[in-house]
């Protein structure tokens, strides 16, 4: 049993998708996938499980994606394309190579593993592979800005936020103003702290929920998702922060309806 | 794949196999055969220079295990063992018995995981012809679904004890964070009593395979224990009568660097190359073999002492099986210690800690100041000890395969390498894409 990064989704539920990040950390770009899947981890909706498996733990693919309907894998990859640049292939077509020397296995390479499953009956039902193309993968670095890109791009590019100047309200009959703020990248995503007075965004910084966020409004390549005049949330999962908070809430007086504790939208 | 360079009809050739497939991280052999004779027989390991050393200087001593552990995924538990076990050392405090029963666990899941799968996935390819593990898979697939599952109960002890199953965040020096409830732990016996008898299987099926003619005759260098197989504790022992405590490894062994290689080569002083690891366990430990291991060894036909390396896959299995007679042993007497760590001050003082990883000794040497800042570290992992008898044994087995083919020649080369089981720990990996639909 491995244990994914984020819980298997903050309320379980029937699995969906398996989503596993490989690489080496302080290995620079090599981390990159590893880097997608602690990203992930913070609002990945229900059903879906995300798994870091740093270097030597490809076999353990085989593990993580049993009976999952869909598996996304995530890895820092070399084509000879820019760096940073993200490539998406279906993992079941065959279409992945092992590296031009077989110089570094690890044990098993990701297509190793997938004609292993192949070989054993242990595949999902759907494979996509995500490859972020590296630059340096120097010992002891980090990733590299258009690596560092490319893992927002693949996840698909910015962090969408609201501001809640009063705090959430736990009773779902009391509404609390949200406003959204400009795009954060993704690394303020575990940010709290207070940004000193002159600062840009001043203020103490909470973070009070995280989730996955949907406009309703918006067309199919999502481009109506910035302007925030029309951003409706079809849902926001509740994260540990709020239901704990709402459970507390609950033991003393439970509301009349219950049901929900989600952001309303902006009035 | 090899990159060959070849000199016809002069006697001379030169045979290079870079990247070894099945082989942890980055590694090449070059053999050089002149006038039949072996000239050269050297491991290439491209194992990034001492990084993590650097790194962990002006660190606090507390973040020692966690940042060694990153060195390798394959066995991070055993970095963090070695980084916990130098610091209490320097620090003088002595982990209680029954947080030192956990740790054990703990590290037995790292060898069931790491043996699981160089066994079935890695080395038994070699034995019965195949390239690799995939197409064995469609002929053995009884063999390697057994070999994952092993695996699988392996990742299901780090899990509980170390908070997840890879680079466990729960080991702190002077014991845990948090300990597991015996709720907790009761699921892992019904897992252990499978894993027992499947290892128990895999020595059967193992100890059947033919294995190649081979001796190695180089000093076996291992942890040894007055009353228990080493994992976790243990004097540094040897074939040759090496008898010294973890203190005195950096007296006795000496490290240099190849021209060839990134990694530092290990030597005992005065004498020469030395091989850890499995052989050199069993050979130093086998009377504290758990009863069922040691039944199996002896039905595996492997003797008192086994110096074959290809029959090392043997061993392992043995040792798996061990691995989980001790994990069960551990885990049905398990009562939660009173406390999951004892207090650490830190204090100015060097501290040592050597543990049996799964691919042999691993050494750590810290000296701190009086705030617990990291002044200076030291560590020798397995590799780098066994590289010169990696390369002794390659010497040997050219030698008696001169007159072979070349595509033969390079095949009992890997095959030697991948015996060993060398972990070129930690080397880049990648994903190559031919790139049609971005």
């Amino acid at each position: 049993m491995n244990r994914p990064t984020n819980g298997g989704g903050r309320n379980g539920g029937e699995l969906r998708a398996v989503v596993a990040g490989l690489g080496a950390e302080d290995r620079g770009d090599d981390a990159a996938g590893l880097e997608v899947a602690r990203l992930l981890s913070w609002f990945a909706p229900d059903g879906v499980r995300v798994y870091a498996l740093p270097g030597g733990r490809t076999a353990d693919l085989l593990e993580v994606w049993e009976g999952a309907p869909l598996a996304v894998v995530v890895d820092a990859a070399v084509s000879g394309a820019p760096p940073g640049t993200v490539h998406r292939l279906d993992g079941l077509a065959g279409s992945l190579l092992p590296p031009p020397d077989r110089s570094s296995t690890h044990g098993l390479t990701v297509a190793d593993v997938i004609e292993l499953g192949r070989a054993l009956g242990r595949l999902p039902e759907r494979l996509l592979v995500f490859g972020i193309e590296a630059g340096q993968v120097d010992p002891g670095r980090g990733l590299t800005p258009p690596v560092r890109a490319g893992v927002q791009r693949a996840v698909r590019d910015v962090l969408q936020s609201w501001a809640v100047p009063e705090g959430p309200s736990t009773d779902p009959r009391e509404k609390r103003l949200a406003v959204p703020t400009e795009d954060h990248p993704l690394d303020y995503i575990d940010f709290e702290g207070v940004i000193p007075e002159g600062e840009h965004g001043a203020g103490t910084v909470i973070v009070w929920d995280r989730g996955t966020h949907r406009n309703l409004t918006e067309d199919e390549e999502g481009d109506a998702r910035r302007n925030p005049v029309s951003t409706e949330p079809e849902s926001v999962t509740t994260g540990r922060t709020l239901e704990e908070v709402a459970e507390e809430e609950d033991a003393r007086s439970p509301p009349e309806d219950a049901e929900d504790v989600a952001w309303e939208r902006p009035d | 794949m090899a990159e060959r360079t070849a000199t016809e009809g002069t006697g001379r050739r030169t045979i290079r196999i870079d990247a070894l497939a099945r082989v942890e991280g980055h590694g090449a052999v070059y053999v050089r055969v002149a006038g039949g004779r072996v000239v050269a027989a050297e491991l290439r390991l491209f194992e990034p220079p001492r990084t993590f050393e650097a790194l962990l200087r002006g660190r606090h001593f507390t973040e020692a295990p966690d940042i060694t552990a990153r060195i390798c995924g394959i066995c991070p538990v055993a970095y963090q063992m070695s980084a916990c076990r130098a610091m209490e050392d320097a620090c003088g405090v002595e982990v209680e018995e029954p947080v030192r029963e956990l740790r054990r666990l703990l590290y037995w899941g790292e060898w069931i995981e790491s043996h699981a799968l160089h066994i079935h996935l890695l080395h038994a390819p070699d034995f019965l012809g195949y390239d690799d593990a995939m197409s064995m898979a469609r002929e053995h697939g009884d063999a390697v679904r057994r070999g994952l599952d092993l695996k699988k109960v392996g990742n299901e002890i780090m899990t509980v004890l170390g908070g997840r199953e890879i680079h466990p965040i729960n080991v702190r020096v002077g014991g845990f964070y948090r300990v597991p409830t015996r709720a907790e732990i009761a699921p892992l016996r019904e897992r252990l009593l499978w894993a027992r008898d499947a290892a128990l299987e895999t020595v059967r099926w193992v100890g059947g395979l033919e294995a190649p003619e081979a001796e190695l005759e180089c000093e076996l260098v291992a942890l040894r224990h007055p009353d228990r197989y080493p994992a976790y504790e243990g004097r540094i022992a040897s074939t040759a009568g090496l008898d010294i405590a973890p203190s005195a490894f950096e007296a006795h062994i000496l490290e240099e660097q190849a021209p060839y290689t990134h990694a530092l080569q290990a030597r005992i002083a005065g004498r020469g190359a030395y091989l850890t690891g499995p052989l050199a366990r069993y050979a130093l430990n086998a009377e504290h073999l758990s009863p069922a291991a040691r039944e199996a060894a002896r039905e595996a036909g492997l003797g008192d002492v086994c110096r074959n390396p290809h029959r090392s896959i043997v061993v392992r299995a043995v040792e798996v099986a061990h691995a989980c007679e001790e994990a069960l042993r551990i885990v049905e007497a398990y009562v939660p210690p009173e406390r999951p760590a004892v207090e650490v001050e830190p204090r100015e003082a060097t501290g040592h800690g050597c543990t049996e990883a799964p691919r042999g000794i691993l050494y750590h040497r810290y000296d701190l100041a009086e705030d617990g800042t990291i002044r200076e570290a030291r560590i020798v992992p397995p590799t780098s000890q066994n590289q010169r008898a990696i390369e002794e044994d390659l010497r040997a087995a050219v030698e008696r395969s001169l007159d072979l083919p070349r595509a033969e020649l390079e095949h009992v080369c890997e095959r030697v390498v991948r015996a060993h089981d060398p972990c070129i720990s930690c080397a880049t990996h990648f994903l190559t894409l031919e790139v049609e639909d971005t």
